[in-house]
């Protein structure tokens, strides 16, 4: 204020920088902007003021500067909204507004360290920006022979005036890119009727947009831009009014805030074999209560509190398979999510909650990572290799030679059709895969223990008992005998990915992986038990 | 424990159904497994002649006078381009060492997902693994129809009883007047041992079912409705 009062004080114009360094042509123009209705923030606008504290000074300093008498252009704002910003840059920048964009962000109970705030405004406003700026030029000529694009535009206007004070309203710092956004659509209800002379000029650009695709929106800020461009200054000035015509009506807003997507990505292991990895349902009845999905998301989604969420894992296992060592890796997509602060104790707590709600999932390595990182998951899914461990059987019992042959077979190239459990629902095809490696140890009499290290997406189940000869080479023909699969576990699924938390810092958490260990042997055996019976 | 089999991939995951008699020929039945996914894969039964009369197989051929199953492309989910085949379609022909010649048909309604290629190479996989390596063919009946269609065909237990009835009659047409192999069933009552509690729900619907069939069965089942009042004075005899 000090400063200012100074610049008032002297006349001086550096606290501006505007495109004339005259300060009488400025007053001149100010003059002429006033009297059109502009507010104060679009005077600095069309003066070219690029510098983002400008804007922070309140009506009265710009018009001392500008030396503009008071009392009528305050009368004039309370009247009508500005023809230029319709308002945005005058009830909608000040504190009355303000206080409604924190309500409304403290009604939606989101959290947040910083903010971003985007603005759709009426498509009209360019339309009026555009006769504001061919009227000056024609009054003023030279100086607006610069480009109506260098001047500043409505949204930075409202960010540089406001984004400050509505962060300091939120606690929170402004960003121009944050993940927690502010969005404010404005709609002004002439704003097509504005249009509608496009419509005239340009019949066969805004006709065809009538089309479900473009929302049934004739004018579209892309479209309208264009059209303007495509139409010299003349012509303009035929079709619509220069200056602008004073609103009759006034913006609306709506404000909705969103928080961009969070990735929760951890390992799981299953250790049941009735429990499918989403949820089952078919005709909309449930098939099998529970699945791995919800067991894990439940408490995910209790703490982070999103509108939506995707589950995604490298991979799946059916519902009568465990997923044992190391786990499967996952990722949990939370869409707009309220809550996202939470440290790495938060995570290995969320953790300890999602263990502790059932003994057949188990989830490890829990923790927050970037978008970018997602894509890993998925590349995984098709590029790595698998390690299984099945429990099969045999016609006949298993010799010394079968072991040793089994154990030799490296890189064995199958070809397996697709198998019949899912052929109604993927396309019939012949796909290759690869077994890197097999070994076999035998059980008893008959059945025997057999380990595979395949290329991601082999159908196990398939290649021991051949799915009616569909998958060839396979183990019974490998064998000469048949072969059945009793029992199979996922011993691991070899992705590096999300990397391994280690949790040897502090007593709880040795504590806790020494549970696990327990819970993983306890549930082994309560299987093996169930195997048998 | 360990010394018998575990229940086979076919005990595990399908359901078995039956045809008998297909197109009226006597003793031509076929084995349909049906999975819960929908996916049917047509076999031949073991009480169809080519394995019941030990019957050496020396040549399978997909296709015949206006029809081919090699022909059938399958691309995506949907399975464009499939064949659809009526219940009567046939899948393919059966030629055995002694010049006998068999028409296997397709059973359910549905499209042609594939055909069972193997058999070309190695034809005696049908008679050695006639329910599972030795599939003719996998057909995918429509989302809606594929009950009914399951319906239509025999449950294991009618299918014994079937058998039942066959071996009686032979046996008492052998006491009778000894007869040589193919017994001319047509003109008999081949349903007529049905199981009182079934003839309820489950035929009722059959009855349904047939007659909105407009192929030749429908003569026969016809005939269905006094061999029910049969099967009651059958049993209490």
């Amino acid at each position: 204020m000090g400063r200012l009062a100074r610049a008032e004080q002297t006349q001086q114009m550096d606290v501006f920088e505007f495109f004339t360094s005259s300060l009488e042509e400025c007053k001149q123009i100010a003059a002429t902007l006033v009297e059109v209705g502009c507010c104060a923030r679009c005077l600095l606008r069309f003066l070219g003021e690029s510098k983002s504290s400008s804007y922070k000074y309140s009506y009265q300093n710009v018009y001392d500067v500008l030396g503009l008498e008071r009392s009528s252009n305050v009368n004039s704002v309370q009247d009508c909204p500005c023809p230029s910003c319709l308002g945005i840059l005058q009830k909608y920048a000040d504190n009355l507004f303000l206080s409604k964009i924190l309500q409304k962000v403290q009604d939606d109970s989101y959290e947040f360290s910083d903010y971003q705030c985007s603005l759709i405004l009426p498509v009209c406003i360019a339309i009026r920006q555009r006769a504001i700026h061919i009227f000056l030029k024609k009054k003023f000529g030279v100086i607006y022979s610069v480009q109506e694009d260098k001047l500043p535009t409505v949204k930075d206007i409202w960010k540089w005036s406001c984004g400050f004070k509505v962060g300091e309203l939120l606690s929170a710092q402004f960003q121009n890119k944050s993940g927690f956004d502010i969005l404010m659509t404005f709609t002004y209800p002439e704003s097509n009727k504005e249009c509608s002379f496009l419509l005239d000029t340009f019949p066969d650009v805004f006709k065809k947009r009538k089309q479900r695709k473009y929302g049934f929106e004739t004018f579209t800020r892309a479209n309208v831009a264009k059209a303007l461009i495509d139409m010299d200054d003349s012509k303009f000035e035929d079709c619509t009014s220069c200056p602008p015509s004073v609103p009759i009506a006034e913006c609306s807003c709506e404000i909705t805030c969103t928080h961009e997507p969070v990735f929760v990505a951890g390992r799981y292991q299953k250790y049941s074999r009735v429990l499918s990895q989403t949820p089952w349902i078919v005709e909309g009845k449930r098939v099998m209560e529970g699945s791995v999905e919800e067991l894990i998301c439940d408490p995910i989604l209790n703490t982070f509190k999103p509108s939506d969420h995707r589950f995604s894992s490298s991979g799946r296992e059916d519902v009568d398979v465990r997923m044992l060592g190391d786990g499967r890796p996952f990722i949990v997509e939370l869409i707009n999510p309220h809550c996202v602060i939470f440290s790495t104790q938060d995570m290995s707590l969320l953790q300890e909650k999602i263990n502790s709600c059932s003994k057949d999932v188990q989830v490890r390595d829990l923790q927050i990572v970037s978008r970018e990182d997602t894509a890993i998951l998925k590349d995984g899914e098709i590029s790595k290799t698998k390690c299984y461990s099945a429990e099969c059987w045999c016609e006949r019992p298993l010799t010394e030679t079968d072991l040793v042959k089994l154990a030799g077979i490296k890189d064995l190239v199958l070809q397996q059709k697709t198998p019949l459990r899912v052929l109604h629902r993927r396309t019939a095809a012949t796909r290759e895969r690869l077994i890197h490696s097999l070994s076999a140890k035998v059980l008893s009499d008959k059945l025997f223990k057999l380990n595979l290290n395949t290329q991601a997406g082999t159908y196990i189940k398939e290649f021991v008992h051949s799915d009616f000869g569909r998958t060839t080479p396979n183990l019974g023909e490998l064998l000469g005998a048949e072969c059945d699969i009793i029992n199979l576990d996922v011993e691991s699924v070899d992705v590096d990915w999300p990397p391994k938390i280690n949790l040897s810092i502090g007593e709880k958490n040795i504590s806790s992986t020494s549970a696990e260990t327990i819970n993983y042997t306890d549930a082994e055996q309560n299987e093996e038990s169930a195997d048998k019976t | 424990m360990e010394e018998s089999r575990p229940p086979s991939v076919v005990d595990r995951y399908f359901q078995k159904r039956y045809k008998t008699d297909v197109q009226g020929n006597p003793g031509e039945d076929q084995l349909i497994l049906t999975h819960s996914n929908r996916i049917c894969v047509i076999c031949i039964a073991q009480s169809h002649p080519i394995i019941c009369e030990k019957k050496i197989i020396s040549k399978i051929n997909f296709q015949g006078d206006g029809w081919s199953r090699l022909e059938n492309t399958v691309t995506g989910k949907n399975k464009r381009g499939a064949q659809w085949l009526e219940r009567m379609a046939p899948l393919c022909c059966v030629t055995c060492t002694d010049g006998s010649v068999f028409t296997l048909c397709c059973c359910v309604k549905g499209q042609l997902v594939e055909i069972n290629t193997n058999l070309e190479t190695r034809p005696s996989l049908l008679t050695e693994k006639s329910s599972s390596n030795g599939y003719l063919a996998v057909i995918l009946p429509g989302l809606k129809h594929f009950n009914r269609e399951v319906e239509r065909l025999k449950s294991e237990e009618e299918y014994r009883k079937v058998l039942e009835y066959r071996s009686n009659k032979s046996a008492f047409q052998n006491l009778e007047t000894p007869q040589p192999c193919g017994i001319n069933i047509t003109s008999l009552p081949l349903d007529a041992v049905v199981p009182e509690q079934r003839v309820t729900e489950q035929n009722k619907c059959d009855l349904q079912g047939k007659q909105e069939d407009n192929d030749e069965t429908m003569l026969r089942d016809g005939s269905l409705c006094h061999n029910i009042k049969k099967a009651s004075e059958v049993n209490s005899l």
